[in-house]
């Protein structure tokens, strides 16, 4: 196995799309976020096209096949659920706040299981615990 | 480098704007003459969207927000009774500024908590980035 096998294992690609995916929804909250007084602005979030992609390439790593290059990394503006304000205002705080400690969490998560994987792979190499 | 700090910074500028300019309304409450004579109208600030220059490239970081303008409010001039005032008309009446401590303690309020919900995304997107380095520990 040549040595880059190592860093395209499924388990450390996924983990790396997670954080990508996980560090743009980061940007779209912040913008989100940041426009919550501003008349007329609308919600984004993570592009469909990209979300799709995400979860496709998740299920083929699942099942141990190699994924494609992935769609341009994009935010747009997203649908809402409920009327928007009566400024125009589609932007609902709560929701940010909340999704924004999820996905901090998953960024967490998958950033954690990135470094173990690196450690054991040191320990692998190095014969050393 | 943290995702969204920059979106998040500006929005800081613009809510410390705001709260500025409802310390000047809250100051000039009573005062009937400003700079150029007139009774103080209450300063409204205007938010709105910038376009980003990444959106051209396509890596989309969301769009800042800045402070377009600062208004008068447009609202009548409240006048009271007061025949001692130099600025009494015929009848005694005083023109006073039409600014309201209690809209401007409700939009304290609103600017404040934005406030802190942005420094709250800023140290959420700082703590995902320290998150990041330490992969490489």
């Amino acid at each position: 196995m040549p040595i880059d096998g190592l860093f395209i294992s499924p388990a450390l690609q996924s983990l790396r799309l997670t954080m990508d995916e996980s560090a743009l929804r980061q940007q779209a909250i912040s913008s989100n976020i940041a426009n919550v007084n501003t008349p007329g602005y609308q919600r984004v979030d993570v592009s469909t096209a990209f979300q799709q992609a995400y979860s496709d390439a998740m299920t083929r790593l699942s099942n141990g096949e190699s994924v494609d290059a992935m769609p341009d990394a994009s935010i747009e503006t997203a649908a809402v659920q409920g009327p928007a304000r009566p400024d125009g205002n589609t932007v609902q705080i709560e929701q940010e706040l909340v999704g924004m400690a999820q996905n901090s969490a998953r960024y967490e998560f998958a950033g954690q299981m990135l470094t173990q994987n690196y450690h054991q792979m040191k320990s692998a190499i190095s014969g050393q615990f | 480098m943290i995702p969204g700090i920059d979106v998040s910074s500006s929005a800081l500028d613009a809510e410390r704007t705001r709260l500025d300019v409802i310390a000047g309304n809250l100051a000039n409450a009573q005062n009937t003459s400003d700079a150029s004579g007139n009774v103080y109208r209450r300063k409204m600030v205007v938010f709105e969207s910038k376009l980003n220059d990444a959106l051209s490239t396509g890596t989309n970081s969301g769009s800042q927000v800045q402070v377009a303008r600062i208004i008068d409010d447009p609202a009548p001039l409240p006048k009271v009774y007061m025949p001692g005032n130099p600025k009494a008309d015929a009848q005694g009446m005083v023109q006073m500024p039409n600014v309201n401590p209690l809209d401007e303690m409700v939009d304290m309020m609103t600017a404040s908590r934005s406030y802190q919900a942005n420094l709250q995304v800023i140290s959420t997107g700082r703590s995902m980035f320290e998150q990041s380095l330490k992969i490489a520990e």
